[in-house]
């Protein structure tokens, strides 16, 4: 037999929490007439093509480049933008990257979101998942509290899909993946359906929640011109300002940012191997016998 | 440093009274796995509205113990994370894999953050090194083949691609046997078979405000792609929704299933649920022909369980030519007349 039930959803609340003035603040003012859900999205930016320089000793990739939006969250903007559209919700963005990321940051800001928040420190290098969504949570506990949560299915770059259900998790949020369309947001619940390979579902999740975003619902919006001439302003955090609400813990804190705070190491990286094996050229009818011959084949 | 006698805890699925294929692949690996470490293997399931699957279901997997939790009929995400949480908290395993499909992607990440431990995703490889478990996987498209450790966190969490016909090599030598012949669910082996687990069944552990689920549709009646005995990948060579369209109707002549590139499907050239790849479907037909697929390491990774390939590719450095029996160098423009003298019309 399993432990008398604990009353929280995962477990006992996470360990590495640190309680902080916005976290902690009364939730009532929600109840208030007029409220505005919070939604904050977190972004990435990826290097803008595929096989990016690595770190020769720590076989990191090294994000110097200029870069892109990451495709997966064009669609998880997009969202959290229709629950603005519909629900008067505020969008706030959330992006951990070198300097030179906030670039993704103003492309993404055009298309029509509140705020932007930039996590750039040279000590929140080298974090993996678990470390990043560490480090996203405590910078929307600064900004917060949130009442939705979204983020990209994965990025096209690490490409894991960790950090999303990781923040659900360390948060204690219900989490509902794969979301690819709005149903309702009502009496403090987010209705969406999911699109998983072998069914559609539709949940309701009690708020405050976590959604993946599933690229199929929700083709990203065109920046306006107005939006692209409104000044885009991108607002810093650093290190420092994820540990100022919590001094005292300032050491414990800061051995989870990071390379430091990333329980996954980078053992080694390598190219995969070309196989040169010589090729048919053919001529178009040889190239169509093959094809259709062949499918024939397989069927029988 | 994993010790001698420790334990690799895997988190099964049920498929109707049984359990799903995926599982039992996992299974195989971890068990391939443990015998390069004196390891044991452990299962978690999730036990339904049918309970548990019956014990011959376990057996020849490799598994010395299997904890099965009773819970509600379809469990949540996080309930399945709630219930392989509770399984690691009580057998504090070295080593915890998780199949990287589309809920294991999603509960795995919320186990290694409860247990703050490290997880890489999506790994085409395992093997124990230096008593550490070295977990490779592609990155950036399958342009890079990183190979992780965690070194101090515990357990050591991987999810392992487990899809496909062609299974996950555990040591890089042999291939695991396939685990199914002859142990089904519908095959009861004697008592006295010493591949037969102990099964443990505990209550799940509640987890409070979880989603409601409203409405439940089943997907993909018309689709039946990895079943299918022919497949026909659709990459960016092919152009555009029009070269899609041919290689739809090419397809539906040839009594093939069509599939699709994530570029493809990025630029909407098809819908989602057609992807393969890594982080889309893994196909396993008699014959996949490629038309305009570049051959990515994770288009492969779905892809790796073709029989046979043919690639249709017009640049000669593309790396899916070097990967099937029959590379055909030509631009689709010069092939689709000929396809149409010979099938009518695409």
């Amino acid at each position: 037999m399993t432990d008398a039930p604990e009353r929280t959803r995962l477990g006992p609340p996470t360990a590495p929490s640190f309680p902080n003035s916005a976290a902690d603040r009364e939730r009532d003012f929600r109840e208030a007439e007029g409220y505005r859900p919070r939604v904050a999205v977190a972004i990435k930016q990826v290097p803008p093509s595929l096989g990016g320089a690595t770190d020769p000793l720590k076989g990191f990739v090294l994000r110097t480049g200029p870069g892109r939006l990451n495709p997966h969250d064009g669609p998880a903007i997009e969202m959290a933008l229709r629950l603005k559209d519909r629900y008067g919700a505020l969008v706030d963005l959330f992006s951990m990257g070198p300097v030179q990321a906030e670039t993704a940051l103003k492309e993404a800001l055009s298309l029509g979101p509140d705020r932007a928040f930039h996590l750039t420190d040279p000590l929140l290098a080298g974090s993996d998942s678990l470390a990043t969504a560490r480090t996203l949570i405590w910078a929307m506990d600064l900004e917060g509290p949130y009442d939705i949560i979204v983020s990209g299915l994965m990025t096209s770059d690490g490409g894991t899909g960790q950090v999303g259900p990781a923040m659900a998790a360390l948060m204690d949020f219900p989490f509902a993946g794969r979301v690819s369309e709005i149903v309702s947001l009502e009496d403090g619940a987010l209705t969406v359906k999911q699109l998983y390979r072998d069914e559609l579902l539709e949940t309701r999740l009690n708020l405050p929640c976590l959604v993946t975003v599933h690229p199929d619902g929700f083709t990203p919006r065109l920046p306006t011109v107005r939006a692209r001439l409104r000044p885009r302003l991108v607002n810093r955090l650093t290190a420092s300002d994820l540990i100022a609400p919590n001094p005292d813990q300032a050491p414990a804190q800061a051995a989870l940012f990071g390379e430091r705070g990333s329980p996954t190491k980078i053992l080694r990286t390598h190219k995969p191997k070309a196989n040169d094996k010589v090729l048919a050229r053919p001529t178009p009818p040889v190239a169509a016998s093959v094809i259709i011959e062949a499918a024939l084949k397989a069927k029988s | 440093m994993t010790t001698p006698g420790g334990a690799i805890l895997v988190w099964l699925e049920t498929e109707g009274r049984g359990l799903g294929e995926a599982s039992k692949r996992l299974a195989l690996i971890a068990s391939d796995l443990a015998k390069q470490g004196q390891l044991t293997v452990h299962g978690a399931i999730m036990a339904g509205a049918y309970g548990p699957p019956p014990l011959g279901a376990f057996a020849g997997l490799g598994l010395t113990g299997v904890l099965a939790f009773k819970g509600r009929h379809r469990p949540t995400v996080g309930e399945r994370a709630a219930a392989l949480l509770q399984a690691a908290k009580l057998l504090s395993p070295d080593i915890l894999l998780v199949a990287s499909d589309e809920r294991g992607r999603e509960m795995a990440p919320m186990v290694a953050a409860r247990l703050e431990t490290g997880l890489t995703a999506d790994c085409v490889s395992l093997r124990l090194e230096n008593g550490l478990m070295v977990q490779t996987r592609p990155a950036f498209g399958g342009d890079l083949i990183a190979e992780i450790i965690t070194p101090i966190a515990r357990p050591q969490m991987a999810t392992v691609r487990v899809s496909g016909a062609q299974p996950v090599k555990a040591n890089g030598e042999r291939e695991p046997r396939p685990p199914w012949r002859g142990h089904g669910p519908g095959h009861e082996p004697g008592l006295a078979d010493p591949t037969l687990p102990t099964l443990e069944v505990l209550l799940a552990p509640p987890v409070m405000g979880e989603p409601t689920v409203l409405k439940r549709t089943p997907l993909s009646a018309d689709d039946d792609l990895e079943k299918a005995s022919v497949v026909i990948a659709c990459g960016l060579g092919l152009g555009g929704p029009e070269g899609v369209s041919k290689a739809k109707n090419l397809a539906d002549k040839l009594g093939a299933s069509l599939g699709a590139t994530r570029a493809a499907v990025d630029r909407g050239w098809l819908p989602g649920h057609r992807q393969i790849g890594l982080s889309g479907r893994a196909v396993s037909p008699n014959l996949l022909i490629t038309l305009g697929v570049s051959g990515s390491v994770q288009f492969m990774a779905g892809a790796g369980g073709a029989k046979d390939i043919i690639a249709v590719n017009a640049d000669p450095r593309a790396p899916i030519l070097a990967l099937a029996r029959v590379g055909l160098i030509i631009e689709m423009e010069n092939l689709w007349p000929e396809l149409e003298d010979r099938l009518g019309p695409l």
